[in-house]
């Protein structure tokens, strides 16, 4: 067979394939071009912006717990404008989609960063409201709670005007389903999960945290299972398309992600060891699909979520 | 400075050097570009377990950074001392063994290259290692302070003369040779006698370095560089997990910026 069609449609736009990098892990999408051209993958995600430049958490940011990674950034960041005139127009010059993850302290700085992306040549807005590392208020404290959830996507999309809008979801929740419907209901196009899982880790001998922000957020391989998981629920509750992602490093976590009903994957910590990743993800999942003769689109029929509402 | 590269390589040999501390020589991957002083690689050992997934693999998920310690035409050499369960299987590696080398990271320090004025080095432990980088015949004098917690950890005699002749060793607790000491302590007594405008680089555990930093602030002819450390998930920039704010207000990544700095920019 020759190469298999690779095509995502999401709906609001159709990306040439599945794979795009999660926010966080790219930088501002243009570091890792030698190893990884952001213009190869569906889309990429550069790091979570505000409105104005964030200093994020104090050292140590990082630890490697078994199998996977702990990290408390704290959206250290360049703030909107400099992303807008600065990381941005690059991006776009070598034809890469970009999808702005977006972060703030209350639902009216959400709306204000899609007001100030409404004209810019983005893709789509990923509102991060999920992130586990902020204090006084923003990221996961609108992810807990349905309807300052809704609230906050309802006055987003008002001010995104023809943006397409992307809520990236936290992976727990009491009622991920119920979570995902109201970020539908209230315009979203597609959802994308998961963000890192609250955690914490303590050193036995010293007796303080890894972090210096104490608690962090858990990602890479050991969070797949709970992603998978999530991602099923959610993709089970909506119509809107699924972006899947927690723990991705090979082509074969990727498929499993389409197999729980993602339309497409982002992937993340795994970057972080091998800058390839997406890429040989990427280039994986076409090998797969080749041998068996299949298009990307003939395999998601084998999704668990193909009928819909089957979620025990 | 050229770009990094990653490639697979193989260790050519394994050389324990005191008890927790190997040096190992990697075959040099063909156009790796050449490292300079302050730059690092992170190395994945690979084959642990060269089929299972990251993550899976017995070699932790994120590779290690490590200092170079040492460059040929053929080899490239790192001196590894065991802190954690990924620096602890590389003594037991075998020639032949597969690893994942991501390098030269970092930004050169064209200072530690080649100077006019004489280079002290102090360093702590695993502080030895990129020392190694340091051409002598490109500096007027380089004296090497090198301390340990006891003598069974202070490398042998034969390669620390390969290294660096003209040394004072010292080990916290007197057990080793060269005597009871600090390495801060030396470098006060080198600061003092000196004439003329020096250079001072310190790698090593944070008391070593705020100690270093306070010395040769105290004295306006020592000029103090500092290889720095955090935890480092990317090595290239892109996850901030090294990004701290430097004292002249400027954001700065470790892994980018750094690892070696000003010592007047950092906060201890
Ligand atoms: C720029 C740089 C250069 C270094 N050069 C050398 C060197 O030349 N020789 C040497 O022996 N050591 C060096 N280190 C330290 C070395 O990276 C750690 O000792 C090693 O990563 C420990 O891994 P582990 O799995 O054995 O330990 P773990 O059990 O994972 O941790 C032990 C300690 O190592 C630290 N550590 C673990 N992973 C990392 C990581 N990805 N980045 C930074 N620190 C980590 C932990 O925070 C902890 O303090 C360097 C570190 C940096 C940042
Ligand atoms: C270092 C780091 C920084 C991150 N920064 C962001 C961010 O700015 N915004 C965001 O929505 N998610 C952020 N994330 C979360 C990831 O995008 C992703 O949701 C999570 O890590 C799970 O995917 P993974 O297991 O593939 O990493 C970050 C993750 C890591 C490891
Ligand atoms: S370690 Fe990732 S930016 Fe420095």
């Amino acid at each position: 067979m020759s190469l298999p069609d690779l095509k995502t449609d999401l709906g609001f736009v159709t990306l040439e394939n599945p794979v795009m990098s999660a926010s966080g892990t790219f930088g501002y999408g243009l570091e890792l071009a030698d190893f990884c051209p952001p213009e190869a993958l569906g889309a990429v995600v550069p790091k979570g912006i505000s409105l104005k430049p964030w200093p994020g958490n104090p050292l140590p940011r990082a630890a490697e717990t078994a199998g996977g990674l702990l990290n408390a950034i704290g959206l250290e960041n360049m703030g909107v404008e400099r992303f807008l005139s600065e990381a941005l127009p690059p991006l776009k010059a070598r034809g890469a989609r970009v999808g702005v993850n977006i972060l703030g302290k209350t639902a009216e700085e959400y709306a204000e960063l899609c007001r100030r992306l409404t004209d810019a040549p983005v893709d789509f807005i990923e509102l991060n409201i999920s992130c586990p590392n902020l204090h006084g208020g923003g990221g996961l404290s609108f992810g807990a709670d349905p309807a300052a959830a809704g609230r906050l996507v309802a006055l987003s999309r008002e001010a995104a005007g023809k943006v397409p809008l992307v809520a990236k979801l936290p992976p727990l929740v009491s009622d991920i389903a119920l979570l995902a419907k109201i970020c539908e209901d209230n315009g979203c196009r597609a959802l994308s999960l998961i963000n890192s899982v609250p955690a914490l880790a303590i050193d036995h001998r010293s007796g303080r945290p890894l972090l210096g922000n104490v608690t962090g957020g858990l990602s890479g391989p050991p969070v797949k299972p709970l992603a998978l998981r999530q991602v099923f629920a959610a993709a089970s509750a909506v119509k809107i398309p699924v972006i899947g992602l927690g723990g991705i490093s090979t082509a074969a976590d990727a498929l499993e992600f389409f197999l729980a009903g993602a339309a497409a994957v982002q992937v993340g910590s795994a970057t972080l060891a091998d800058p390839r990743a997406p890429l040989s993800i990427l280039e994986g999942v076409r090998d797969f699909l080749r041998e068996r003769g299949e298009n990307l689109e003939d395999y998601k029929k084998l999704a668990l979520t193909a009928g819909k509402g089957r979620l025990p | 400075m050229s770009a990094p590269v990653i490639a697979e390589t193989r260790l050519s040999a394994a050389r324990v050097l005191s008890a927790g501390t190997v040096l190992i020589r990697l075959e040099r991957p063909e156009n790796f570009p050449d490292p300079f002083p302050g730059q690092f690689a992170k190395l994945k050992i690979l084959s642990a377990a060269p089929n299972l997934p990251p993550g899976l693999c017995g070699a932790g998920f994120l590779d290690r950074p490590f200092s170079f310690h040492a460059q040929t035409a053929d080899e490239l050499s790192f001196l590894i001392r065991e802190a954690g369960a990924v620096s602890g299987l590389f003594k037991s590696l075998s020639p032949g063994a597969k690893i994942r080398i991501t390098g030269p990271l970092g930004r050169a320090e064209d200072s530690l290259i080649k100077g006019r004025d004489p280079l002290i080095l102090v360093a702590g432990g695993a502080g030895l290692a990129p020392m190694g980088m340091i051409r002598r015949e490109n500096f007027p004098r380089v004296l090497l302070l090198y301390g340990e917690k006891t003598g069974e950890a202070q490398a042998d005699e034969g390669y620390l003369d390969s290294l660096a002749p003209d040394r004072i060793s010292l080990t916290e607790d007197g057990s080793g040779r060269g005597g009871k000491g600090l390495p801060t302590e030396a470098l006060s007594r080198a600061l003092e006698a000196l004439t003329t405008p020096a250079l001072v680089f310190a790698c090593g555990p944070p008391g070593l370095l705020r100690e270093c930093a306070r010395l040769c602030a105290e004295r306006p002819r020592a000029k103090c560089l500092i290889s720095a450390e955090t935890f480092l998930a990317c090595g290239l920039g892109v996850c901030l997990s090294c990004s701290f704010s430097a004292r002249d207000g400027s954001r700065r990544r470790l892994c980018v910026d750094g690892p070696v700095f000003p010592a007047e920019l950092l906060n201890f």
